[in-house]
C-alpha cells in the first residue's frame, strides 16, 4: 500500500528470497518479459523499517545512494510497493507501468461512472464495467483502468454466479485523501 | 523628491490592512509607487497549471481539459503552462490531476526552474524541495534522466513531496529528510543547485492576505540567518562551473540582495544573467545600504507590475576558489 506516514528506513539490496517475492508480486499483472524490462537496467533496493518498502533504482541514483551512505534516503527512484509477509503490494507510483503492460486477464475497464466511484474509494459492480469479456478475467488481484486505458488503481475481483465485483484496494484518490 | 512621513505609513497601513512597519519599509523601497504596489497585492491572479510532459503531451491534455469545460490561456515563454480562466471543477480533484497530468503551480515558481535550466545528464540538488512543485518540474525538464537530490527537513512537508513525486511520475529522485545546511557532508558535486529558500513569504500576500499581519520585524533577521547558512551550503555543493539559483517569494532585500551579497563575499560565486525577458532588476541600494553592483542581474517580480506573486530570482555560477 501507499505509505502515508514517515518512518526511518534502513536500505539495502533485497535477499534472493525477497527478490523472488517481489518479482512474484508483479507477475499476476504483467508478463515476465515486462518485469525484466522494468528491472534489467535498474536495481532493487529494500527499505526496512516499520514497513518494508521496495524501490527500483537507476544506475545514476544507485551511485548517489552509495555516496550518501551511511545516511539513508527517505525515498529513491520508483516506489514499487510494500513487501508485507512475503507479498508485494504494488504502489500507485508503478501503476502507470503496470497499466501500460497489463495482462488482459488482470485488467478491468471502468465506465465513466465507475471511474468516479472507484476514485472515491468505492468498489465496482458489473454495471460499471465497460467493453470487455469478463469470462477471461480471473478472480484475484486486478488493475482497474478507465475507458481510455489509464490506470486508476488496484482491486480484488470476485465472481459469484453472474455477479462480478471489484473491491477497491488502492486508487489514485489516495493522493487527495491521504497524500497531501 | 517624495517626502514620506510616519502618518503616510499609518494611513496606508490602515487603508490596506498591513502592520505599519511593513508599509514603512515599502515606502522606503517603492516611494511614490507604494500605493500602486499595495493595490497590486490586493488583486487576484488566475490559477496556473503546468502540464506534465512525463505523463501526457501538452496539446492532448489541453484538449482533454477544454472538453471538460476548462478555459485555458497560454502563458508567454512557458510552453507547458496555462492560466486557468474558468474551471467547472476543482483543479485539484479531476481525474487528470490524479493521473499526474498537471501540477497547480505559479508561473514564478516555474520561472525559477527555467532559469536553473536542468538537463538530463546532470546531478541537480533541490535544497528545500517540499511540496515538490519545482522538483517535479526539474524532473520534467530532465526527462526523468540524470539524478535529483531533493531534501526537506519537515516531516509533514516531505510526505507531500513524496506524494507529488509519485503522482507526477518522477523516477530520478533521491529524497533525504535532513537540514539542507548539512548537505555538503554528503560530498556531492552538483551541476546545478536550486535554493528556494524559506522566507517571510511577503510576495504571497495576493494569495494569502493574512501575511499582511502575521510577520514581525525580527522575522527578517531570523530568516536571513537561515538563508545565509543555506546559500553557503548550496555553494559548497556545486562543482566548478555549476550554477546555483536562489529564489524567494519575498520583497525584502534582507532576504534577497543582502543574502546574495553575503554569498558573493563568502563563496566563490559570481552572478550571471537569468536571461529572463521581464522582471525588474535586483536592487543595488536600499535602506541606505549598498550591495554588489552585479545584483542588477537578479530579477524581481511584483504583483502590480508583472501580474504574478512577488518573487526574487538570482542565478550564480561557481568559480575556481
Amino acid at each position: 500500500m501507499q505509505n502515508g506516514k514517515t518512518s526511518r528506513l534502513i536500505f539495502g539490496p533485497p535477499s534472493e528470497e525477497e527478490t523472488r517475492q517481489i518479482r512474484q508480486g508483479l507477475v499476476p499483472f504483467i508478463s515476465e518479459e515486462a518485469v525484466n524490462r522494468l528491472l534489467e537496467k535498474n536495481r532493487l533496493l529494500l527499505g526496512r523499517g516499520r514497513r518494508n518498502e521496495v524501490f527500483v533504482v537507476s544506475s545514476p541514483l544507485w551511485k548517489l545512494y552509495e555516496q550518501v551512505l551511511p545516511r539513508h534516503p527517505y525515498f529513491i527512484g520508483i516506489f514499487l510497493g510494500e513487501l508485507r509477509k512475503g507479498e508485494l503490494l504494488p504502489s500507485l507510483h508503478v501503476l502507470n507501468y503496470l497499466s501500460s503492460n497489463i495482462r488482459p486477464e488482470a485488467k478491468i475497464l471502468a465506465d465513466d461512472k465507475g471511474e468516479q466511484r472507484f476514485l472515491y474509494g468505492h468498489s465496482l459492480a458489473t454495471s460499471e464495467f465497460v467493453g470487455q469479456d469478463l469470462s477471461s478475467v480471473k478472480s484475484g488481484s486486478v488493475v482497474v483502468l478507465n475507458a481510455k486505458g489509464e490506470g486508476l488503481g488496484y482491486g480484488h475481483l470476485t465472481k459469484s454466479g453472474v455477479k462480478t465485483q471489484v473491491k477497491n484496494r488502492l486508487d489514485l484518490g489516495w493522493y487527495l485523501r491521504r497524500g497531501r | 523628491m517624495i517626502r514620506v512621513t510616519i502618518s503616510d505609513a499609518h494611513r496606508l497601513a490602515k487603508k490596506y490592512g498591513y502592520k505599519a512597519f511593513m508599509v514603512e519599509r515599502y515606502l522606503a523601497l517603492f516611494k511614490d509607487q507604494t500605493d500602486q504596489f499595495l493595490q497590486g497585492n490586493d488583486q487576484e491572479f488566475p490559477k496556473a497549471i503546468r502540464v506534465n510532459t512525463l505523463a501526457i503531451p501538452i496539446p492532448e491534455e489541453k484538449k482533454r481539459l477544454e472538453a471538460k469545460g476548462f478555459d485555458l490561456a497560454p502563458i508567454d515563454g512557458l510552453a507547458y503552462a496555462f492560466h486557468v480562466l474558468e474551471s467547472p471543477l476543482a483543479l485539484g480533484a479531476t481525474t487528470e490531476y490524479l493521473l499526474g497530468h498537471y501540477m497547480l503551480q505559479s508561473p514564478a515558481s516555474m520561472w525559477a526552474v527555467e532559469v536553473l535550466g536542468p538537463r538530463g545528464d546532470q546531478l541537480v540538488v533541490d535544497m528545500c524541495a517540499a511540496p515538490g512543485g519545482k522538483t517535479t518540474l526539474v524532473a520534467q525538464l530532465m526527462k526523468n534522466q540524470g539524478a535529483i537530490v531533493a531534501t526537506d527537513i519537515s516531516r509533514n512537508r516531505i510526505r507531500s513531496l513524496r506524494s507529488n513525486l509519485s503522482r507526477m511520475r518522477v523516477e530520478n529522485s533521491l529524497v533525504m529528510r535532513m537540514d539542507a545546511a548539512q548537505l555538503p557532508d554528503l560530498g556531492l558535486q552538483a551541476d546545478a543547485v536550486l535554493l528556494d529558500a524559506p522566507c517571510t513569504g511577503e510576495g504571497l500576500i495576493p494569495l494569502d492576505p493574512s501575511r499582511k499581519q502575521s510577520r514581525t520585524p525580527a522575522d527578517y533577521t531570523t530568516l536571513a540567518q537561515v538563508q545565509q547558512k543555506l546559500i553557503v551550503a548550496g555553494a559548497k555543493l556545486l562543482r566548478k562551473g555549476g550554477v546555483l539559483v536562489y529564489s524567494t517569494c519575498s520583497f525584502a532585500p534582507e532576504e534577497n540582495e543582502e543574502i546574495i551579497d553575503f554569498a558573493l563575499q563568502e563563496c566563490s560565486l559570481r552572478i550571471i544573467s537569468t536571461n529572463l525577458p521581464f522582471g525588474d532588476s535586483g536592487l543595488t541600494t536600499f535602506f541606505g545600504r549598498e550591495v554588489d553592483a552585479s545584483l542588477r542581474l537578479a530579477r524581481r517580480f511584483y504583483p502590480y507590475k508583472h501580474g504574478m506573486e512577488g518573487f526574487f530570482i538570482c542565478k550564480m555560477e561557481k568559480q575556481a576558489a
